[in-house]
């Protein structure tokens, strides 16, 4: 059984690679290499697995996951600057940010369930899954 | 192989509460989901199969809905999900365990596909996915 809670803000971003040149950063970013930074609604959607039982019928129950989720993404991603947040160097790509939340998460939902996936929906066009290094199935990825 | 999904909605009722376990603790663990209150629930069912050679088809649509219909939303629509369904009667009514009770009642339900996944929101911003494990 799988739990998924979504959670969403708002935040700012640039693309830009600071070993590339401005013509290289331009080439490979397009428009999200805007030094001035430009921002999307993102949109995380965090799942975890488990068994579920009469005796425990949930995976982890609602509200504490949402407090878990909460506590960790709210000082990180509430209007943020993601170049900021995650520290120096940090390219805040998709692919980037689904993993940095991830390695955040794991801990705090270690000893609750397993922490299965996290998707980003970046824009109604992009998302991205990351789901650890081995990672599911991809017929029972929550996508 | 094509996996085909159908999204229906209902509306119910319920509240989450373990009846050996005191009011304080079932507040512990459930908050205010302690209190009954109500969702509009969205149910996506997904079923595996092959098209038909000659509709093109893994299920008509038609016939999905009136089956899930039958076995599922008039079970379940405006309806106190506690008192109106058997099995909740005993079992808490998360969006766990009414995954795992759809996924009982459509099991099998199908000729010529396999019922891959039931998936139910509970509200936009959680959901449950039951894949059928230990069926």
């Amino acid at each position: 059984m799988y739990l998924t809670v979504v959670s969403r803000f708002n935040a700012a971003h640039t693309l830009w690679n600071p070993s590339f040149t401005e013509e290289e950063n331009i080439k490979t970013f397009g428009e999200c290499a805007n030094p001035a930074g430009h921002g999307h609604r993102y949109t995380v959607e965090i799942t975890v697995g488990g068994g579920v039982t009469s005796d425990k019928p949930y995976v982890v129950p609602r509200p504490v996951m949402r407090k878990i989720v909460d506590d960790v993404l709210s000082p990180k991603l509430r209007n943020a600057n993601l170049n900021v947040v995650f520290g120096n160097g940090f390219l805040p790509t998709g692919e980037n940010v689904a993993k940095a939340l991830w390695h955040l998460l794991e801990p705090a939902i270690e000893g609750h369930a397993s922490l299965v996936s996290v998707r980003i929906v970046e824009t109604q066009k992009n998302s991205f899954v990351y789901a650890g290094e081995v990672g599911p199935d991809i017929k029972t990825l929550p996508i | 192989m094509i996996y085909l999904t159908r999204k229906m909605h209902f509306s119910a009722a319920h509240r989450l509460y373990v009846d050996s376990l005191s009011p304080e603790e079932n507040r512990k663990i459930f908050g205010e989901c302690s209190n009954l209150h109500g969702h509009n629930y969205e149910l996506e069912v997904t079923f595996a199969g092959e098209p038909d050679k000659t509709t093109g088809m893994v299920i008509h649509l038609s016939e999905l809905d009136a089956i899930v219909k039958e076995r599922v939303i008039d079970q379940l629509d405006h309806k106190n999900l506690d008192e109106d369904v058997d099995v909740f009667k005993t079992e808490v009514s998360t969006v766990e365990m009414l995954a795992k009770y759809v996924w009982d009642r459509l099991e099998n339900s199908v000729p010529g596909a396999r019922l891959h996944r039931v998936r139910i929101w509970e509200d936009d911003a959680s959901f449950a996915d039951f894949y059928g494990e230990g069926r």
